[in-house]
């Protein structure tokens, strides 16, 4: 598509606005990166970069290409400066590895220069080469292109992120609706006319848009990056020190402010091969967001500071699944099991904030937990003598409970009345030591406890997973100190559309009141649960989970998003038929009824025009639309055609009856056209609107 | 309400025009465009098959402009001049330029009468209705400028005494564009005061064999008989200035102008001048075609004669055996013709 004007054509106004909108354009892409950076970051690196080339194409226009393109660099080396804060000859190789980096990366990214210098390439880009286009061709679109591509990127590194690029999308739209309105080389009157138009347009497909079926599940990038291998964070597994910890009771390793008790999680251990618990996470960059688990359920936010005090190690604690992290440099989380850890160990006094989700599904999602599929790593067993006596004692516990979470909670309390916790037991969480554990002693600390758990649950085909982490500690004055003593280790099992669920096999203290709360209302609940299996009423059987949804699927209920997406595409249609209908019959009707004669006569050659198929503001004078159409068409088309030079460029005007005549000479036109053209084509040149 | 005061008696009456049309200034309009096509159809009769060349020459004349006509030798440039005058029953006298032509060759000299006791002016050949100019660019820039000096005033100035050429006064200027050693090709601002350039060009192959067949007993250019008076000419020319323009036609005429300025293939546009010489020449074409109206097909018409002579191309442009003419064909291309009074 061509504008009609020449390329240099047109007021200066025209040029700058031109130009302006094509850095509106590269700037409204680049803002599409805000669901992968924070934009108070993002704002000072897209400005410059989108208005720079800008610029430089509407002062070097009248120059050579090479002149523009090598100021456009000269400027993109100008931009690093600011981002770096000095010279960065590293720049260039920052760019190339900014790709894996962002896509390794879980958002929104910390606003590193390194990463940084991406948006600043692209937009800069866009830019560059939107205002060049339209500085330098007669295309009308194309310097939309860019842009758009740009956009795409942002999309695609930003899907994961937080909040919405339909607004952006809505701005690329009016900018490439008011772009094709000044490349068409109308009046000002058109674009205060088509700018509310292309708004209305950018507000439809605002609306339309969710509905569409990819909106709902869109193509994430990042599934098909090479992720980091799961790291080996710590030289001593925390899962041994807790041992060493109850031993000194007394040490403060850190203190949360929050509104509520919660245990504290610090580690998260999946592997285990016969001798030890380990990390399977792949720790990825963050710039403090966490992706949520696939709990999609009620769920409650609670706030905490943590304030590091003799804490080991470069694990963070924090309370259930942590949504955003506030305060810690070099932050990396683990977007499967949400544990945090910082690039270096915290020291003392370090602090930083925690939003976490709590969840709190409903009795009958928890009874209609099925265990869910997936990793068989969560549900190995190391080989060895030991799987049979394991699995027998599982199944001895789990005895005439069907239901997966049942089985659970029968295992729980049966390592809860069949053992004793003993903080003197010996330390040790391998087969042969949990074998001891289970035969022999009986006596252990919360390390024997969840491990054998753990692994009970795996014979009985439970995903499972064990948790190192503190008691809510002492409160004081809204703050509550967690110290050595408060370490605790429990299991966690992991179920279809519920998550990970906690379970606490370790009794309390013999002789002592148990002082945990979390786990006194987990064990209350678990025993609810089980009078209403015992009740009946809600069964036991593994059919149920058939029967309904499971937990946050609910929102899955309604029209299905294909079907929304095809009544909206429908209507669009409709809408576009209707409209590609009613507006040349409108257009007809109004050139036939307008006030003045001389009107009239312009309407009749106008209409002949478009029945003739020519576009609105051709370049051809009326005798060579005349000889372009010979034989029947040019009867009528030449009288018309000297009427209509008559009425426009003599000093009088026209009379009622030059009216008169070009409308028949237009009917007739309309009629020879009609019956020269056959029907397809006269169908596309009906719905190509003009 | 524009006056027209054109009347020819001696043309035919013209077809009435249609009803929804000023009869006054159409009639009027129709004669002149009687007498013109019948000049051209005289002028046709010695120039076989130029029809388009010769119309040209006559629109120049009508819009009292001076016609630059650039040929091989032995394509009709003279004989389109003299059988202008012919046709026109005016005065034509021819200048051959040479390099050692002087001013005072072409404008007249003053010389002291003994008798008198005072100087006389001699009018030099520049004082008659039609001038040829026959191979401008082989005289020297002195004595070039001292014709253009005349075709732009009208009149030659001698010892601070102007003495004015009579009317109609149009100058056909011929140039030759092979064998140009020793030449003195025109600058750019003297080009810019021809109103038009144009090309004889070969006959086609029907039109030389009747020139070949007309050479014993056709008619011959002595012979030619004149169908128009120079006072006829005048009225025409002073009709032809009062032939209507509407804004939008004023419009077209400026965004070409302007988009000649603005294109990268030119290092320089047309001037105001060539705005003024293209709306000249419109308006006799108008008339010419028997309208009181210019519209926009009669700019478009005259634009590359009138328009492509001024245009100087960038040394990019050149390289690529870009044209002028091309260029100006690409711009009226993409310039929209007005569609709404």
């Amino acid at each position: 598509m061509t504008a009609r004007r020449p390329p240099e054509g047109g007021p200066w106004w025209r040029r700058v606005a031109e130009a302006a909108v094509a850095a509106a354009l590269a700037g409204a892409a680049g803002w599409g990166f805000h669901r992968v950076f924070p934009g108070g970051a993002l704002l000072p690196v897209i400005v410059p970069a989108a208005v720079a080339p800008a610029a430089v194409a509407v002062l070097a226009r009248r120059g050579p290409l090479w002149l523009a393109l090598a100021l456009d660099v000269a400027l993109w080396c100008a931009g690093t400066l600011p981002l770096y804060g000095g010279l960065a000859p590293g720049a260039p190789a920052d760019l190339v590895d900014a790709w894996q980096a962002l896509l390794t990366t879980l958002l929104p990214a910390q606003p590193e220069p390194r990463l940084l210098i991406l948006v600043h390439t692209l937009v800069w880009a866009a830019a560059l080469t939107g205002a060049e286009t339209l500085a330098r061709t007669r295309t009308r679109l194309a310097a939309v292109l860019p842009a758009l591509a740009v956009y795409v990127l942002a999309l695609l590194l930003g899907v994961n992120g937080e909040g919405s690029n339909l607004p952006v999308a809505a701005a690329l739209l009016v900018l490439a609706a008011v772009l094709a309105l000044l490349r068409d080389g109308r009046s000002p009157v058109w674009l205060l006319a088509g700018t509310p138009a292309a708004a209305a347009l950018a507000a439809l497909a605002l609306v339309a848009g969710p509905l569409l079926p990819v909106a709902a599940r869109p193509y994430d990038p990042r599934q098909d990056a090479d992720l980091p291998p799961p790291a080996r964070v710590d030289s001593v597994s925390p899962l041994d020190r807790v041992s060493a910890w109850l031993q000194i009771p007394g040490r403060e390793l850190f203190t949360v402010r929050a509104d509520r008790p919660l245990n504290w999680r610090l580690a998260v251990l999946d592997r285990y091969d016969g001798v030890r618990w380990t990390s399977g996470a792949r720790f990825q960059p963050t710039g403090g967001r966490v992706p949520a688990d696939e709990w999609t359920g009620r769920a409650r936010e609670v706030r905490q500071t943590v304030t590091v005090e003799g804490l080991p190690g470069a694990w963070l604690p924090a309370a259930e699944r942590p949504a955003l992290v506030e305060g810690v440099a070099g932050l990396t989380a683990d977007p499967d099991s949400g544990a945090l850890l910082a690039a270096a160990a915290p020291g003392r006094g370090a602090r930083y904030e925690v939003t976490s989700r709590v969840p709190e599904p409903s009795k009958e999602e928890l009874l209609a937990a099925r265990p869910a599929g997936g990793d068989p790593a969560l549900t190995a067993f190391p080989p060895g003598p030991q799987e049979e006596l394991f699995r027998r004692l599982a199944q001895e516990a789990a005895r005439g409970a069907d239901a997966p979470i049942r089985q659970a909670y029968r295992l729980q309390n049966h390592l809860r009345t069949s053992a004793r916790y003993d903080v003197t037991a010996p330390p040790g969480h391998s087969l042969k030591s949990l074998e001891f554990f289970l035969r022999t002693t009986r006596r252990g600390t919360s390390e024997q406890f969840a491990s054998a758990f753990a692994l009970m649950a795996r014979t009985l085909g439970l995903p499972s997973r064990v948790v190192v982490g503190f008691r809510p500690g002492e409160p004081s004055g809204g703050v509550y100190h967690v110290r050595s003593g408060h370490v605790m280790a429990w299991a966690e099992i992991r179920f279809e559309g519920l998550g990970w669920r906690p379970f606490y096999p370790t009794p309390g203290r013999s002789g002592a009141k148990d002082d945990h709360e979390v786990v006194s209302s987990a064990i209350e609940e678990s025993e609810r649960l089980e009078g209403e299996f015992a009740k009946g009423g809600t069964g036991g059987d593994q059919e149920r989970p058939r029967d309904r949804p499971v937990g946050g699927e609910e929102a899955a209920e309604g029209p299905s998003p294909w079907l929304l997406g095809g009544a909206a595409a429908g209507l669009l249609l409709a809408g576009y038929a209707a409209a590609a209908l009613a507006l040349p019959w409108w257009r007809r009707r109004s050139r036939r009824a307008a006030a003045s004669p001389g009107a009239r006569v312009l309407g009749a050659w106008l209409q002949a025009c478009d029945d003739l198929g020519l576009r609105d503001g051709h370049a051809l004078t009326a005798a060579e639309v005349v000889a372009r159409h010979p034989g029947d068409i040019s009867t009528h088309l030449q009288p018309l055609a000297e009427i209509s030079n008559y009425v426009r460029y003599a000093p009088d005007g026209g009379t009622e009856e030059a009216a008169g005549q070009a409308w028949r000479h237009s009917d007739a036109v309309r009629r020879a056209v009609r019956a020269s053209t056959p029907l397809p084509a006269r169908l596309r040149r009906r719905l190509l609107l003009r | 309400m524009t006056q027209y005061h054109y009347q020819d008696q001696s043309a035919q009456p013209a077809q009435p025009p249609p009803a929804y049309q000023q009869q006054g200034p159409q009639q009027l309009a129709g004669q002149f465009a009687q007498r013109f096509q019948m000049l051209a159809a005289t002028i046709e009769q010695v120039i076989r098959g130029k029809r388009e060349a010769v119309e040209l020459a006559l629109i120049c004349l009508f819009a009292e402009g001076h016609l630059l006509v650039e040929d091989v030798p032995g394509t009709g440039k003279t004989t389109l001049a003299r059988s202008i005058a012919a046709a026109v029953d005016a005065e034509w006298r021819r200048v051959q330029f040479t390099p050692d032509l002087l001013p005072s060759d072409i404008t007249g000299v003053s010389i002291f009468n003994q008798a008198h006791q005072k100087f006389e002016f001699h009018e030099g050949p520049v004082f008659a209705n039609i001038v040829l100019a026959d191979e401008i660019n082989r005289a020297s820039p002195k004595t070039q400028s001292a014709l253009l000096e005349v075709m732009e005033e009208r009149r030659v100035t001698v010892d601070a005494e102007p003495h004015p050429v009579p009317r109609p006064f149009l100058v056909v200027a011929t140039q030759n564009p092979v064998d140009m050693d020793g030449t003195y090709p025109l600058p750019e601002a003297q080009l810019d005061r021809f109103l038009m350039k144009i090309s004889v060009g070969y006959p086609g192959h029907a039109a030389e064999v009747e020139v070949l067949k007309g050479v014993p007993t056709g008619l011959q250019l002595d012979r030619l008989q004149a169908v128009a008076r120079a006072s006829d000419v005048a009225g025409m020319i002073d009709f032809a200035t009062r032939v209507h323009v509407a804004d939008p036609v004023y419009d077209y005429i400026v965004a070409l102008c302007g988009a000649t300025r603005t294109s990268p293939h030119l290092r320089l546009g047309a001037s105001p001048r060539g705005s003024l010489a293209l709306l000249r020449a419109a308006r006799v074409k108008a008339a010419a075609a028997g309208r009181h109206y210019v519209v926009p097909e009669d700019v478009k018409a005259l634009a590359v004669p009138v328009i492509a002579h001024r245009l100087i191309l960038t040394p990019e442009a050149e390289l690529r055996d870009v044209t002028a003419a091309a260029v100006l064909g690409e711009i009226l291309a993409g310039t929209p013709v007005p569609q709404a009074a």
